[in-house]
């Protein structure tokens, strides 16, 4: 190979080198590598959600109650050992263990078995790496309607030629998670029985045929002593020298109490209770 | 002839000889001449051998880009790293005589720095930081030319091409766990350079070198200027270095 062919073999190979496109160690080849999710230790156990009773239902009228169980990635990226469903417990304050019906990760049961009460849920949930967790359900468990007792209620049938007649009602509501007291004053409908859909409420007014009120709210009166008392005129429907007539004045006393269900809705447990008087109206020639 | 006259005219052909012999010197072309007085002088030059020189080296090299490239890491809080990395060289030189002053020149580098990044993560997958070195392998294939020929000293230039082979190893840090990852480069540059010879025997000389490799690229952390130190040692007959 002479001087000449050389010099031109080392010039092919700089300009081959610069042109070839010479790779370098760039930034990427000391770039930071993440570490695989599953390399990193399981440390969050699984997490309660969508509990039902909600925490709005504090008296609870209800048998349901249900959750949901995930296992999601822990706050140091390890991935989720996924949850020990054999490790899935609700147990009541005295160490009963209610009975779950899974569908996937979501649980259910039934509070049947309990009586009404302070109830004390606690939920227990593992993962397959061994994190546990546990969540306690409070609720008051009240199924049950109020108690209404009347202690004062007119005769079952009376008479008067007056122009009015007082009628008086008064008792006692009871329930431990009281709500609402109501006394509606009616008259029979074609079944003649009172305390039914079919009754019709007292028209109000001062005149013959109505009443001087037709509805009640006890609330106030029971929440503040358990007890009510009210009173209403019925005035006189026959007019002078007319034929004398029987009017049956009905009267529903209805005691609610602030139940709501596992969602929290309103459901509250209701009790009614009914009197009834016959009223024979005639006036004196 | 008088034994002065003698003297002096044996004097004077020895003043002429060694005159004719340095300047003979420059034109690479060593000379011997034979006294009758067993005065020693340089032998008639031979052009005619071709030569091979191994050498070693002691290098020390600047990579100024290494630790920039360190640095440039999405999430980065803080790095240091080596730009100035010691190593070690070897080198064989072909040196047919049909194509003096030209030369080929095969060497060999090898050197390690280390780094060291802090990141601020984002994710708890990411990691905190990470230490490593790099193992730096650096293959030169160099055609030479030998502008300078003195007595005992050679200048020469060089340049060619060069492959790079970087073999790093990483130690990440993450929140609960650490992980070693290696990884490899490979990759042709372009170098150029020059150094000087000082023959110390016949057959040995002392070279120091001056190399600049890069790929022309903004980024590239194995771009780097390159000292070497070393020996060199000449294979072939007589008196190697004459000849170079």
């Amino acid at each position: 190979m002479n001087t000449g062919r050389l010099f031109a073999l080392g010039t092919v190979l700089i300009v081959a080198s610069a042109s070839y496109g010479c790779p370098g160690k760039d930034s990427d080849f000391f770039a930071p590598v993440p570490i695989d999710a599953s390399a990193v230790a399981d440390l969050d156990a699984p997490i309660f959600s969508a509990i039902k009773p909600v925490p709005g239902a504090t008296v609870l009228n209800s048998n349901v109650f249900s959750f949901t169980l995930s296992d999601p990635a822990g706050s140091n990226g390890g991935t989720p050992s996924g949850v020990d469903e054999a490790s899935v417990s609700a147990r009541t304050a005295t160490g009963s263990t209610l009975t779950l019906i899974v569908t996937g990760l979501n649980y259910s049961g039934s509070l049947g078995s309990l009586s009404d009460g302070v109830v004390s849920l606690t939920l227990s949930a593992k993962d397959k790496a061994g994190n546990t967790r546990s969540s306690v359900v409070s609720f008051t468990l009240d199924r049950t309607p109020p108690v209404i007792a009347l202690t004062t209620t007119p005769p079952p049938q009376m008479s008067s030629t007056d122009d009015t007649v007082s009628i008086d009602v008064a008792g006692t509501i009871a329930d431990g998670a009281f709500g609402s007291g109501q006394m509606m004053v009616t008259q029979p409908g074609p079944d003649g029985v009172c305390g039914n859909a079919d009754d019709n409420i007292w028209p109000k007014g001062n005149a013959g045929g109505q009443v001087s009120e037709n509805t009640f709210d006890l609330t106030t009166s029971v929440k503040s002593n358990g007890t009510f008392a009210v009173g209403f005129y019925a005035y006189n429907p026959v007019p002078v020298g007319g034929a004398s007539r029987t009017d049956i004045y009905c009267g529903t006393v209805a005691g609610l109490d602030s139940a709501k269900d596992e969602n929290g809705t309103d459901k509250p447990n209701r009790s009614t209770f009914v009197w009834r008087t016959e009223l024979t109206w005639s006036r004196l020639p | 002839m008088s034994r002065m006259r003698q003297t002096r005219a044996i004097a004077s052909l020895r003043t002429r000889s060694v005159a004719a012999a340095c300047a003979l010197c420059l034109f690479a072309a060593p000379m011997r001449a034979q006294t009758a007085r067993q005065v020693s002088l340089p032998a008639p030059v031979s052009n005619s051998e071709d030569l091979v020189t191994l050498g070693a080296s002691f290098d020390y090299a600047w990579f100024s880009d290494f630790s920039n490239r360190v640095a440039d890491q999405p999430g980065i809080q803080s790095s240091s790293a080596e730009d100035f990395a010691p190593g070690i060289g070897a080198s064989m030189e072909f040196n047919p005589a049909r194509l003096r002053p030209l030369f080929a020149r095969i060497g060999a580098n090898f050197g390690i720095q280390k780094f060291e990044q802090v990141y601020a993560p984002i994710s708890p997958l990411d990691p905190t930081g990470a230490t490593g070195k790099v193992k730096g392998f650096f293959a030169d294939l160099q055609i030479g030319l030998r502008p300078y020929r003195g007595r005992t000293t050679r200048f020469e230039l060089l340049t060619g091409g060069t492959w790079a082979h970087d073999d790093a190893e990483f130690e990440f840090t993450y929140a609960d766990t650490t992980q070693t990852v290696s990884r490899k480069a490979n990759g042709w540059k372009w170098n150029a350079g020059a150094s000087i010879s000082k023959a110390i025997g016949a057959r040995t000389a002392l070279r120091l070198g001056l190399t600049y490799i890069t790929s022309f690229k903004k980024q590239d952390a194995d771009q780097n200027l390159r000292l070497s130190t070393g020996f060199v040692f000449g294979l072939g007959p007589g008196d190697p270095f004459e000849y170079w």
